[in-house]
């Protein structure tokens, strides 16, 4: 993967092409890290995944590595040249297992953050804007594990879908 | 961003004419829909029907643009795709927001 990643610069490259996915169980992907580009990441997943899980699965599947992918670009690399994001998902029986690789910052305390849905508050003036992506993907993901290794973040997860 | 007003009644209503309330987007959104809420109205309804994803940062504007429209008008729901139901029920916003199961006049195209 390092070895991948320094080839890579700052160019998006694709490392199996699009078209070679469609029916494939596994996907692969780097890219600059940016809203926009994560927004195409998502629909290429959708693209490749969409024949072999049901919508429901897909819609969690996308809402949880927009969670995790979204963070890398607004925390891991804020203040930092953009970087490149690597997401690679393969197809279990029962689950989509997803890792995504970055270099930017580590997370604080070299620990995922809470992965709890907080109370929503009392009175509206107090509504937190924001702050739910953590609680989401714990909520939503089996198996959540975050590890820091020369000086590049792993984020690894399962989204569980249903036995072809 | 693609939003556009028509007042129903008394109540001002919202169409989002996008897929996507994201983090891409969410500035934009909380902004235009502040525009469209100038005018008085007893109630605001933003109508979902066409977004088939919200995320938390998306999630996050909707919430923001209530809290600027409390405590005189409260900003209420409509329409939610099966996806964005699931993110408003994870989070607990759903015991937030009014939420209808359509928008009250469905669109005529007249809208602006």
């Amino acid at each position: 993967m390092q070895t991948e990643l320094m080839e890579c610069e700052d160019r998006r490259i694709s490392l199996s092409r699009p078209s070679d996915m469609r029916n494939s169980t596994n996907f692969h992907w780097s890219f600059r890290a940016d809203l926009k580009e994560v927004r195409e990441t998502l629909r290429r997943v959708a693209e490749c995944f969409s024949h072999q899980i049901t919508a429901d699965e897909s819609g969690t599947l996308e809402l949880v590595l927009a969670e995790v992918m979204n963070n890398i670009v607004e925390h891991g690399f804020a203040g930092l040249a953009a970087g490149t994001i690597t997401v690679s998902i393969t197809r279990e029986p029962e689950s989509l297992r997803c890792q995504v690789i970055d270099q930017g910052r580590p997370m604080p305390g070299l620990k995922l953050p809470d992965c709890k849905i907080r109370p929503v508050a009392n009175c509206i003036g107090e509504l937190a804007e924001g702050g739910w992506g953590w609680g989401l993907i714990g909520a939503l993901t089996d198996d959540l594990a975050y590890r820091r290794s020369a000086a590049t973040n792993y984020v690894c997860f399962a989204v569980p879908v249903l036995a072809r | 961003m693609n939003l556009s007003s028509q007042a129903v009644d008394d109540a001002i209503v919202i169409h989002v004419h996008e897929k996507r309330i994201d983090a891409a987007i969410a500035i934009q959104f909380k902004d235009r829909v502040r525009e469209l809420t100038n005018d008085p109205s007893e109630r605001v309804i933003l109508d979902m029907s066409q977004v088939e994803f919200v995320d938390s940062s998306g999630l996050g504007a909707i919430v923001s643009a209530m809290k600027f429209l409390a405590p005189d008008r409260r900003l209420e729901l409509a329409g939610l795709t099966a996806n964005v139901g699931k993110v408003f029920r994870l989070t607990r916003m759903d015991s937030v927001f009014p939420i209808h199961a359509k928008p009250p006049f469905q669109e005529t195209g007249n809208a602006n």
